[in-house]
């Protein structure tokens, strides 16, 4: 039976980003150690486990960034060919997950700048324009509807929609944070950015997500490509 | 009621404020119904943006990876034949030819000078030439040689030549294999 989602929430399931993954994530990290170890004492066939227990999480953040499910699996195979290449280079300095992102970004990011100028322009926002700074402007807290009640499902639904429609400097560094579970320092190694600029980044993307959230309840209408004027 | 910034929403709702904040940030959520509304909005749309979405990737596709993956790792074995093989083809082509060219004329097959190939007048004329001063190396070195040539000669030519083909046949059979492989 789903569950219906109220704004007077009577959820039981607190959320916190940090402390409730840690432990899931150190767990993830000695296991992705030990396979890369039997992997680089010969057994290559190991590699296997590796892409099983991080093909769908990559997967999702090359479909957020390329908007197209087969160029993202190209991309993904892609990033782990030269991951199984360079798997003799990776140091432990990060965890396995963080270095392997990394090179899913870097490849989703080339392909991305192989695109038509109409496709790219979103994405120059990657080289940091502007993001540096402090944000600027306090942004208007949004008002919450009080009527409003929505499944979960639905909910979930609408969410996923509303970052699939977003740019793909957003989408990702949204994906990086949510689903991958990663940490400002984490997400600054895969992207390649400032620490700074990434706080930026995703206290903006966060506050677009919510807008276009709230939007697209407000109007009834989940249908994906609608409030496009809240998007970069 | 300053009602909480959404820097301070956010923090409060990760749980990456000082303990401090948190405690004031809970303090005022308990008493504020609009920032408790939002705060438990931002942790509704937290766990929904979680979720990953079904990727659907196709069947095989770890198959497909490590397939791709062995033969990049493969590659560089291979690679070392096919670098060298221009060296391995020239090599064999002088060394066949050489022997192809005796095993033809017939090299040693007869001992009279009439009927002696090339390789032994060439060797007879320079040890004429050159016996008055080194007569006996240049004798034992046309006897060392004489029987050699004439005794291998074609299977030395037929060794080497189907040695080239099997060579140019494996480089071209492997190339053919990552090209469908990469492409798969």
């Amino acid at each position: 039976m789903s569950e219906t989602l109220a704004l007077h929430f009577q959820s039981n399931r607190r959320y916190t980003h940090v402390p409730n993954n840690r432990q899931t994530r150190e767990s993830m990290n000695e296991k992705d150690t030990e396979i890369i170890r039997c992997i680089l004492q010969g057994d290559a066939r190991a590699y296997a486990r590796l892409i099983d227990r991080h093909k769908d999480r990559a997967m999702t953040l090359a479909l957020r960034m390329l908007k197209n499910r087969a160029d993202a699996e190209e991309a993904v195979q892609d990033a782990f060919v030269r991951a199984f290449r360079a798997l003799a280079s990776f140091e432990n300095k990060s965890s396995f997950a963080t270095w392997f992102y990394r090179i899913v970004y870097n490849v989703c990011s080339t392909e991305l700048a192989k695109r038509p100028s109409a496709q790219t322009l979103s994405f120059q926002a990657e080289r940091g324009q502007g993001e540096d700074g402090p944000v600027l402007a306090e942004p208007v807290s949004e008002e919450l509807p009080p009527d409003l009640e929505v499944e979960e499902a639905e909910f979930r639904a609408v969410v996923g929609e509303s970052i699939a429609g977003m740019a793909a400097p957003y989408a990702s560094i949204l994906t990086l944070f949510f689903v991958q579970e990663m940490g400002y320092e984490e997400i600054a190694e895969v992207m390649g950015l400032p620490l700074g600029t990434v706080k930026n980044r995703l206290f903006r993307a966060r506050l677009m997500l919510k807008k276009d959230v709230l939007m697209r309840l407000g109007e009834g209408s989940l249908a994906p490509g609608a409030q496009k004027e809240n998007r970069p | 009621m300053n009602h909480l910034t959404e820097e301070e929403l956010l923090d409060y709702v990760d749980g990456r404020a000082s303990q401090s904040a948190m405690r004031t940030a809970e303090e005022h959520c308990r008493r504020c119904a609009h920032c408790r509304q939002r705060a438990e909005f931002e942790r509704s749309l937290s766990r929904a943006a979680s979720v990953a979405p079904p990727t659907q990737l196709s069947e095989h596709f770890t198959e497909r990876v490590m397939r791709a993956s062995l033969a990049e790792r493969r590659t560089p074995r291979f690679a070392w034949l096919l670098h060298n093989s221009a060296s391995f083809i020239a090599m064999a082509a002088v060394l066949g030819i050489l022997a192809a060219v005796g095993s033809l004329t017939g090299l040693g097959a007869d001992a009279g000078p009439e009927s002696a190939s090339p390789y032994l007048r060439i060797f007879t004329l320079w040890s004429t030439a050159s016996e008055s001063a080194a007569s006996g190396l240049s004798r034992a070195m046309q006897e060392m040689v004489k029987p050699v040539v004439s005794q291998t000669g074609s299977v030395f030519g037929s060794v080497f030549w189907i040695g080239v083909a099997a060579l140019l046949l494996f480089g071209f059979a492997d190339r053919l294999r990552m090209k469908f492989i990469s492409t798969r």
